[in-house]
Order: C-alpha cells, then structure tokens, then sequence
C-alpha cells in the first residue's frame, strides 16, 4: 500500500510539473477520439470522414481552449448530417444552440463534458461518467451528462434510421422523423433519468460525514443505474443487455475506487472527534488525516580508496572551491558515511595531526619553565632555613 | 542582484494577469448586485431564445399531430403546458444563474484583492531596494 501511495504522490508530482503539456495531451486524445468516433458512426460526407482530418482537427482543437473542441464536434456532425439531409442538419444545429444555450453558456471551460459522456457511450462504459462527475464535480454535472446522451442518441439514430430519414418526401417531414426518432426513444429517456438519480445520489452520500463515504458513493451510484434501468426495462420492454449493465456499472465503481485513491485518500483508523463550543455554536468535529508517506531518500555512498598512510600523512587537506558569488552551488550529495570518516586504530607510526598544533611546544616549555621555578624556590628557601 | 522572494511574487502577478486577471478585472469593475443582477437577466433572455428554438423543433416535428388535434380545448391546454414549462425553466435557471454569477463576483474579488494585496508588498520592496 506505501509503495502504491508514493507511486501516488510520484504522479501527481509529474502532473504538477508538466500539467501543461498533460493537460493538452488529454484534450489532443478526447478529441481525437470524439472525430474519429464521430466519423465511424455517422461518417456519411466521405470528404470529411477520413483519420487524416481527424487528427488535423484534433491538432488544432489542442491549441485552442476546450470549449472548440465542443463546437468542432458540433460541426463536424453536423456536416456529416447535412449530406443525409438539409433538414436533418439544421433540426441538429438548432438542437446543439440549445444545449449551448443551457450549459456552455455558464461554464465553456467544461464544455468537454458534453463530450465525454458520448465517447464513454462508444467505449461501452456509460456508467463510469455520472458516478466520476458526481464525485469530482457537483449535481450541476447532471446538466451536460443529459445533453452528452442526447448527443450520443441523436448520433445513434442517424446511424441506425438514415435509410427510412431519407426515403421521408419532404423536409419538414424528415425533421419531424428524425426529432421523434430521438426524442421519442424510450432508452434515451431512462438512461437520462438513471444518470440524473444517480449522480444526486452519489453526490449526496460524498458528502456524508460516514466512513468511506466515496466507495459507498460510487457502489450505491452503480446500484441506482442498475435498479433504475431494470424497472425501466421491464416497464417499458427497451431490451437493455444486462451483460453490458453489469459489466459497465462495476468498471464505474472500480473507476470511482481510483478516483477515491488519488484524490480522497485518507486513514479512517486515525479518526479523531473533536467537541467544542463557543458562544453561538457547539461544534462536533470529525478529523480524518490523509494518508502521506514520505518517499525514501536515495543515499549515495561514496567508498573512496585506501590510501598509503604515508601519502595521507604528507598529502595536504583537499580544500571544496568556494563558489563564486551569483553562481548557485550544487546540491550536496548526501554521504551515508564514507571511509575516510571511518574509526581507524592509532598506529604509533603515524602521528594524526592535533588541532592545537604549533601550541604543543609552547605548553611544554611552560610546564618545564614552572617545574625549574619551583625547584628553585624550594632551594631558596632552604637555603635561607639554614642561615637562621 | 537578484531578489528571490520579488522574482517569485512578480511571476506570481503576471501568471494570475495572464490567466484569470483580465476577466477577473472586468467582473470587480461591478457592483456585486449589478453584475449578478445583469447576468441574471442576460441568461433568462437566452433560456427565453432557447426554449423558443425547442419549443420550434417540437412544434416541426410533431405538426402532423397538432393539425389533426386542432380545437380550442387542445391548443389551450398546449399554450398552457408551454407556458408552465417555460416559467418552471426560466425560475430554476434564474436562481441557478443568480447564485452562479454571485459566487463568481465573489471569488473574481477575492483573487483581485489578493493582487492588490501583492502589487502593495511589491511596492513596498522597490521603496525599500531604493533605500
């Protein structure tokens, strides 16, 4: 688990560091991924629907902000519809102005959103998207997670009515045909109002003050999908594959597990509750530490080479350069312990060098000196007893 | 020679400039009740334009229907689930967009007070470099 935990940290550090250059792979990828899909799904303009333009748009989409990306896959449906029919091209036009209209306005910057619940519905995992919004972000997600399947059933119709849309006489005609076939989608509607509950639900149970509240989020997320999507099957007979339910709601509560991991990690066995008061309020506290764990420090040991102990008696003390002003020092390298600090027995051949030095002498000669003035001393004043 | 802690407060300032600073500028240059007040109304026009764009892809697609159920009693109850549908709509985001841009105004002052507060500790280092 530490070693999971300062992988953890390890990451996010990278992410710090290099956030701009991952955060414009991410937009490269999301969109790159949404054209190509788009382009299989409904590539019906050949001219359009080739990987090169994919990739040329989603290279461009990278160096403007996300919103464009929105706008670009918008566009590109849209083109692709205007080949099946004028109509149909305008009715999704007028459709993408009111989603525009209800969501991009407040926030463009996370107009990915609108994005991501379709490709999510392309890669089989749906599910993952209404518990990953509501834990990171709030109940207001559930706004462009309903669009983002609008999006992803529109796309779908065209795929699966283009015939019976164009054999339709008449353009009002085929608007008409083509906004049923959407809005009138039984699927479409449950599946809407699935993510909805799910995400206030997983959203409210975030926020309890319970143990692990995220993991039983996300679990009770998953169970809403699937408890709302059953009732809607058998009520409504839309033939839901319960395979691809299942299989889709536990990659949601796996994805809402690692979720937890790098942004809710805590240690609930270190639990404190705390209560205080002040005039107005009694405060109950619950405090949860996070988990951190300090990553090992590398140690280098340098083991230099025995010298020749004459060498070392007559070898002058290296000395470490002083930097020059403005110049930044290395870092040190940190020394466990190297040999020439190791403890070596005295060897009565080599005299270590004391740290008093020249002063040696001098106290010796004092000493001497102090001894030769007693002794005279004691002479005089014997000398003197005998006199008297 | 180099100052360190003002190299990393100018850098500070001029990454929060280039970032959020121009529109954070913009929103502070208003009263907090104006701007709410102003956005508040801008988003119930265009909810008004929206609702009307789909209320018009409903009425195309399902126009068939409305012309074989055309009586008095039909249409008024149809204007009447319009209407309730447009004011449910118009309430929800009023008071969404109005707790939105409120809390918007509130954050845009708050990061502008902290520039300020950085332009203040800057000023006080060039007046005492001077010295």
């Amino acid at each position: 688990m530490n070693d999971l935990i300062v992988w953890r940290d390890k990451l996010q550090e990278l992410y710090a560091t290099k956030s701009i250059y991952i955060d414009k792979a991410v937009q490269f990828i999301l969109a790159l991924v949404t054209f190509l899909m788009i382009n299989q799904n409904i590539g019906l303009m050949k001219a359009v629907a080739t990987p090169v333009v994919a990739v040329a748009l989603a290279v461009i989409c990278t160096f403007l902000p996300p919103v464009v990306t929105a706008y670009v896959a918008a566009g590109l449906v849209i083109v692709h519809l205007f080949k099946l029919s004028m109509g149909v091209a305008a009715a999704a036009a007028l459709i993408f102005v009111v989603m525009f209209i209800f969501y991009c306005r407040f926030t463009p910057k996370k107009a990915l959103l609108l994005l991501v619940t379709p490709v999510a519905f392309m890669l089989h995992i749906p599910y993952v998207v209404p518990v990953a919004c509501a834990l990171v972000l709030g109940p207001i997600s559930a706004v462009p997670v309903v669009f983002g399947t609008i999006i992803y059933y529109m796309i779908e119709c065209v795929r699966t009515s283009a015939t019976a849309i164009t054999s339709a006489d008449g353009i009002t005609r085929q608007i008409s045909l083509f906004v049923k076939a959407v809005f009138q989608d039984k699927t479409l509607w449950i599946t809407a109002i699935a993510f909805i509950i799910s995400i206030f639900v997983v959203y409210t149970v975030r926020r309890l003050s319970v143990d692990h509240a995220w993991k039983i989020a996300a679990a009770s997320g998953a169970v809403v999908n699937i408890v709302v999507i059953v009732i809607g099957d058998i009520a409504f007979d839309i033939h839901t594959s319960y395979n691809m339910l299942i299989i889709g709601n536990i990659a949601a509560v796996v994805i809402g597990f690692i979720m937890e991991f790098f942004l809710f990690s805590v240690d609930y066995s270190r639990t404190e509750r705390l209560q205080f008061e002040d005039d107005e309020y009694y405060y109950y506290v619950k405090a949860i530490p996070k988990i951190s764990v300090t990553a090992p420090e590398k140690t280098v040991k340098h083991i230099n080479e025995r010298k020749e102990t004459g060498e070392i008696a007559g070898a002058e003390p290296e000395r470490r350069p002083r930097p020059k002003s403005g110049q930044m020092e290395k870092p040190a390298v940190r020394k466990k312990k190297t040999a020439s600090k190791v403890k070596r027995p005295k060897s009565p051949a080599v005299q270590r060098p004391t740290r008093v030095g020249g002063n040696t002498d001098e106290i010796l000669l004092a000493q001497s000196l102090k001894e030769e003035l007693d002794i005279q001393s004691i002479v005089e004043n014997e000398l003197n007893s005998d006199n008297k | 020679m180099l100052n360190e802690s003002k190299v990393k407060l100018m850098t500070r300032m001029a990454m929060y400039e280039s970032k959020q600073g121009e529109e954070d500028f913009k929103i502070s240059s208003y009263y907090k009740k104006d701007y709410r007040s102003f956005h508040t109304i801008a988003t119930i026009i265009w909810v008004t334009v929206g609702y009307a764009v789909a209320v018009g892809i409903g009425v195309i697609a399902f126009l068939d229907e409305l012309m074989e159920n055309l009586n008095m009693q039909f249409l008024v109850m149809l204007a009447a689930a319009v209407i309730i549908g447009y004011l449910v709509l118009v309430i929800f985001y009023g008071i969404v967009a109005s707790h939105f841009y409120g809390t918007k105004h509130e954050k845009a002052r708050k990061r502008v007070k902290q520039f300020n507060h950085d332009l203040t500790r800057l000023n006080r280092m060039y007046e005492r470099e001077k010295r």
